[in-house]
């Protein structure tokens, strides 16, 4: 797991550090910056994977501008010419000798044209001290250390005792493993209905494209599991994958999806109760795609969904949002997740440690910053507003006020 | 800390707003607006009258019965809180209000009406722990603090300081200024006029022109030391 970002100069965050949890919902007034969390996410996974063409990027969901509008650039503050992404994973080991994986990185523009890309000056340039060091040796340098004038360089005899230190990079590797394949979700009717297909990841496209040959693969439990949560959708029965497009051909899809996901009704007649993913309403769609790639090893152990509530039912959006929570630690996935719904707040439990909840805002200077909502330790228990009303009765910010 | 403003009207909102975030240094996200309510829907305002939600009677009411003042003082969230709730004492005499205004127009006979709204304050909401209330009572009304951004002569024994602001904004600002503003809701209008509290320098000017406005400011020291 990711433990925390730190976020400097991109887009409308100027600074900003991200304590995270498993489960990370943030809301905020539109334009307070929630998606841009998840974009200097998604562009640290780019530039740790040394891909950061436009294509790269935009695959990865990211809104994509040239350089110098995607650097923060605020009134009366001197313009930085990069950006500054420093993620810290979590230690594998409650070790106090281990340091967690850090992974820093600097995001400079490679020219100044309407086209330029960007290039990553440094890649955790920080050395830390192996444990099986030479504790005489550690002790002549701090000794050294203590008397040295640091506006000079460093002398021969600091330079031969730090030469005698075994010195190794933090383990950014598993770091730059976990952050690999992070994309950013966002959902769109056409493409889970197989009618439109722009995005090419795989298995599963950053609109919902692939959904249905996601779904085939699934393995028989991983699909048990899936119709399992799926049963808080009163007429879902099952859903079919027609890989032989037999019911093309008997004319249950007669429209352009390309898409051989289909669904079973409980309550019509059977031979009238099979309809095409082009005939599904959107909400079905919308929470099979995210069941599906919580439960799966193949889909990336950490992502983010931008508006998770779109063509969702209120009631819905919080046992959905508790189903996933579930499925998160289960599946040992890590999500970043905005919404605007306030329904959606009603899924989480904000007492488990893993399930954080951030409200992200513009400050007086316009830079977005967050911060976490906490309960009282007493409320536990205690009946309360439920969060959707907190949030909608002004308790937790996050709502636009200067009407 | 999250701070609650119970107040009069929208325009007073946006005052205190400003003054909060000059004096305390706090973002526009950590302050709520309690009164006037923004939790009727459109359907619920279709018939009500400006006056309806948005009056000195309302804010007496809440101090009595205390139900948003309890919600948020109360909730769940782990979070220092206080409630700052904004009167004028322009009405101080009608019948509910209740306070006999001093005689005489002197400095000394604000600073007097301004003790007797407070003991009212007092009354309204007793039974209650005094700790996280601040009031913020603007003699005779929040355009006399707003009136200190725009001149330098003391505002405290202005006898009508909306006119008196509205002549001054006038002569400071373009006909066309004037007309957007006239325009504005009173929110905006009062947030654009007010924004020089933001200051912290400009804030702490202004409360030498104005002693309720001063009261103010001191009655937050504490939270800023805090």
């Amino acid at each position: 797991m990711i433990t925390k970002i730190h976020i400097q100069n991109f887009k409308s965050i100027l600074d900003y550090t991200l304590e995270l949890g498993r489960i990370n919902v943030f809301i905020g007034e539109n334009g307070a910056g929630k998606t841009n969390i998840l974009e200097a996410f998604a562009t640290a996974s780019a530039a740790a994977d040394g891909t950061l063409e436009i294509e790269d990027l935009y695959t990865r969901g990211v809104r994509i501008a040239k350089p110098s509008i995607t650097i923060s650039s605020f009134l009366q503050k001197k313009t930085i010419q990069d950006i500054a992404l420093t993620l810290t994973a979590e230690a594998r080991t409650s070790s106090p000798d281990e340091v967690a994986p850090q992974l820093d990185l600097r995001l400079v523009p490679d020219a100044s044209d309407i086209d330029s890309g960007w290039r990553v000056d440094a890649i955790s340039n920080t050395l830390i001290l192996e444990t099986t060091s030479d504790t005489a040796a550690l002790e002549r340098l701090l000794r050294l250390l203590d008397k040295h004038d640091f506006s000079k360089e460093p002398s021969k005899d600091i330079l031969k005792e730090l030469s005698k230190l075994k010195l190794k990079r933090p383990n950014t590797s598993i770091l730059q493993k976990q952050l690999k394949s992070f994309c950013i979700y966002n959902l769109n009717p056409l493409a889970l209905r197989g009618i439109q297909n722009t995005s090419r990841r795989l298995p599963l496209g950053i609109h919902g494209e692939n959904l249905d040959v996601f779904l085939e693969e699934l393995t028989q439990a991983q699909r048990r599991e899936l119709v399992r949560y799926s049963k808080f959708i009163p007429w879902f029965d099952n859903l079919l994958i027609d890989t032989q497009d037999e019911l093309k051909f008997k004319g249950h899809k007669l429209g352009r999806s390309t898409s051989r996901l289909y669904f079973r009704d409980r309550f019509m007649k059977k031979g009238n109760n099979v309809f095409s993913a082009e005939n599904a309403n959107e909400g079905i769609l919308h929470i099979l795609f995210y069941l599906a790639l919580f439960l799966s090893d193949k889909t990336p152990p950490i992502f983010a969904i931008d508006n998770i509530e779109t063509a969702l039912n209120p009631q819905l959006c919080r046992e959905l949002m508790k189903s996933l929570a579930a499925m998160a630690k289960a599946h040992d996935k890590q999500v970043l997740i905005t919404t605007h719904n306030p329904a959606i707040l009603d899924g989480l439990d904000l007492h488990d440690d893993d399930q954080r909840l951030i409200v992200i805002h513009r400050n007086d200077q316009g830079h977005s910053v967050g911060k976490r909502i906490k309960l009282k330790p007493q409320a536990k228990g205690e009946p309360s507003y439920k969060l959707s009303e907190l949030w909608m009765r002004g308790h937790l910010g996050g709502l636009p006020k200067a009407f | 800390m999250r701070i609650g403003i119970i107040a009069e009207g929208r325009g007073d909102l946006a005052v205190i707003s400003n003054i909060l975030r000059g004096r305390l240094g706090l973002d526009f996200e950590d302050i709520q607006f309690l009164r006037p309510q923004y939790a009727l829907d459109e359907t619920d305002l279709h018939s009500m009258s400006e006056e309806q939600f948005s009056n000195w009677g309302l804010v007496k009411q809440e101090c009595k019965t205390g139900s948003l003042l309890e919600e948020f003082l109360n909730s769940p969230i782990d979070e220092e809180r206080l409630v700052v709730i904004h009167i004028d004492t322009a009405e101080a005499e009608m019948a509910g209000y209740d306070v006999t205004r001093p005689s005489g127009s002197t400095g000394d006979s604000s600073i007097e009406l301004h003790r007797r709204v407070a003991a009212k304050l007092d009354e309204w909401l007793s039974g209650r722990k005094s700790d996280p209330f601040r009031y913020a009572i603007a003699i005779e009304e929040t355009e006399a603090w707003i009136l200190t951004l725009y001149q330098k002569k003391e505002t405290s024994t202005a006898r009508d300081p909306k006119k008196a602001l509205k002549k001054v904004v006038d002569q400071r600002h373009s006909d066309k200024e004037c007309k957007q503003l006239s325009q504005m809701r009173a929110y905006e209008h009062h947030d654009k006029l007010s924004r020089g509290f933001r200051k912290r320098s400009t804030l702490e000017d202004c409360a030498t022109r104005n002693h309720s406005l001063r009261l103010f400011l001191e009655s937050l020291v504490f939270n800023e030391e805090g």
